[in-house]
């Protein structure tokens, strides 16, 4: 009889570990990174605002592993939905689709950023890839906005602005870091005027 | 075995459901972060940066295969990652956008790094760290 409770003791307490005891620790760690199926889907709403997710998804299978999604996975990105944007040099911007909105990234430099739909639809997904796969003296800014922004006006690092076209819902450029490089880009949005820093950073070097 | 029997015969297995609950809520009890949620993540830093300023790091014994930077308030934050190579201090990935920004393919399979995080505004904000692992 006492090895039978000893018995039923250590079930009762393997069970809890095991299936309470994993919920409540994911918890403590903060409970900010949940697994998310990745969407299989557009967003209906965002694709209203945005041409380049009414296009069909790219058939080119190679970029579903060129964005390393990983780190992304709590978005619910899906590279097999993947759109191709605009074109600068031999890069290519690539827009994702995610549970949340939509997820921002090249070619060659895969995922950098990924917004929800009140994010994109602002055309605030936006970033600069300051260091790595590209030369040491260039940085690649790239963003993502929606149909009604034809043109970005940009504030360079010299104090003076220059004006960009947006082809295919996206901009993707390197720059040469000896030369003024674009710190925020402003346009209109749904009506709305918008200023958003482009990533490179205001502050210190761009050195790698 | 009437039903009044019942609860004697389950009494040792709510015993056991406490006792592993105890233990389970111990586990958490002073756990040092970073803290890997599942085998391959570890999140890091996790408080407020100063503005325009990396924060703690995370320094992994195998290399990260991605790092990412999240801004987790409301607003437009823009927040950087940054990786440098532990055996040499190459900065093999340095990257800026808002709300939140991914290292993407910049990390090789290759030494261990270590991984920030940073503040890329002028106001003072949380930014969450997380590395990917193999």
């Amino acid at each position: 009889m006492r090895s039978k409770t000893i018995a039923a003791s250590m079930l009762g307490a393997a069970f809890a570990t095991a299936v309470i005891g994993t919920t409540v620790i994911n918890a403590a760690v903060g409970g900010s990174d949940t697994t998310v199926q990745p969407t299989e889907q557009v967003n209906p709403q965002l694709a209203t605002h945005f041409a380049i997710l009414r296009k069909p998804a790219s058939s080119d299978t190679s970029l579903q592993s060129a964005q390393s999604a990983e780190v992304m996975a709590d978005t619910g990105v899906n590279p097999s939905l993947t759109r191709t944007g605009a074109r600068a040099g031999s890069d290519l911007a690539l827009v994702t689709p995610s549970q949340k909105g939509l997820c921002l990234g090249s070619k060659e430099l895969g995922i950098l950023t990924c917004g929800d739909s009140a994010e994109a639809i602002s055309g605030t997904v936006v970033g600069a890839i300051i260091c790595g796969r590209l030369p040491v003296d260039q940085v690649e800014v790239l963003g993502a906005f929606p149909d009604d922004v034809k043109q970005v006006e940009a504030e360079l690092s010299d104090g003076t602005t220059a004006t960009y076209p947006i082809n295919d819902n996206t901009f993707v450029q390197q720059f040469d870091k000896s030369r003024p490089v674009p710190l925020y880009f402003s346009f209109t949005a749904g009506g709305a005027p918008q200023r958003t820093r482009t990533g490179v950073p205001t502050e210190g070097s761009l050195a790698c | 075995m009437g039903p009044a029997s019942a609860p004697r015969r389950f009494g040792p297995i709510v015993t056991g459901v406490v006792l592993g609950l105890v233990i389970a809520l111990g586990a958490t009890v002073g756990q040092p972060r970073p803290t890997p949620a599942h085998a391959m993540d570890f999140f890091y830093c996790m408080h407020l940066v100063p503005p325009f300023t990396a924060c703690d790091q995370f320094v992994g014994s195998i290399p990260a295969q991605g790092n990412r930077a999240t801004y987790p308030g409301s607003g437009t934050v823009s927040v950087c990652e940054k990786v440098l190579r532990a055996n040499d201090g190459t900065q093999i990935s340095r990257r800026c956008a808002n709300t939140t920004v991914a290292s993407g393919t910049d990390l090789p399979n290759g030494p261990a790094n270590n991984c920030f995080v940073g503040n890329n505004d002028n106001g003072q904000h949380t930014v969450n760290g997380k590395a990917v692992t193999a």
